[in-house]
């Protein structure tokens, strides 16, 4: 890993533009998105910092994050059949059925690449599918897409999944479709 | 702000510099204070012809 000290001329002028879980939390001024793993909520309207707060020994150092010795930075993967696994997490760690958001995220800023995605320092979502399993109620669906779509500015989509159909399966066969 | 692994996105490869010209983020844009109303000028008082 090649190492960042110093400026240096940008590599690219657009942001790059990742898949990645989320949860959805209703907060007192409305529904946000979480972090799957940790308790931190995405601003709306303003981008997400990444700041390392790991708290094994080395790490006590203060650093920039991501930093390639860490783990720390904003997630996101090449590939949203990946994201299968952490649909997953989400939904043993909730019991509602309407909890899960998966989606595009755009990342800039200082980038580590990886091989099979990437941790940035500045993160903000571009597009948000809510999946939608069998006996939800649409209605519910489609006002936390619309309360999502309001907060972030973002084209939110209520992604039905017939059964036996997995988010990420849903997800391929929409956007094939489309 | 901290997000910790949330995907298993394999080893580090390379640090990029990711500088978008344009802001990825729809802000918020301050509300702008109403405009005042200049007064109008006064029409003049018409006077019924002799």
């Amino acid at each position: 890993v090649s190492g960042l000290s110093g400026e240096r001329a940008p590599d690219y002028h657009e942001p790059l533009v990742g898949w990645r879980v989320w949860l959805l939390e209703e907060e007192k001024i409305g529904l946000h998105l979480r972090s799957v793993v940790h308790e931190i909520i995405w601003p709306p309207r303003t981008e997400l910092v990444a700041l390392c707060l790991q708290r094994s020994e080395w790490r006590h150092q203060a650093h920039t994050a991501p930093a390639a010795e860490c783990e720390c930075g904003i997630y996101s993967t090449h590939d949203p059949g990946t994201l299968d696994h952490y649909l997953g997490l989400a939904s043993r760690w909730r019991r509602r059925k309407l909890d899960r958001v998966l989606g595009l995220v755009y990342l800039w800023g200082r980038v580590l690449t990886c091989e099979r995605g990437w941790r940035a320092s500045e993160a903000y979502p571009a597009r948000l599918y809510i999946p939608v399993s069998r006996g939800v109620p649409e209605a519910a669906a489609h006002e936390a897409a619309h309360a999502l779509a309001s907060a972030y500015r973002v084209p939110v989509e209520v992604l039905e999944l017939p059964r036996g159909v997995s988010a990420v399966e849903a997800l391929g066969q929409q956007r094939h479709a489309a | 702000v901290r997000e910790e692994v949330a995907v298993k996105i394999g080893k580090p490869e390379r640090f990029v510099i990711v500088e978008p010209l344009k802001d990825p983020v729809p802000r918020e844009v301050p509300a702008e204070p109403p405009e005042k109303e200049e007064p109008r000028p006064r029409e003049p008082e018409k006077v019924p012809a002799r």
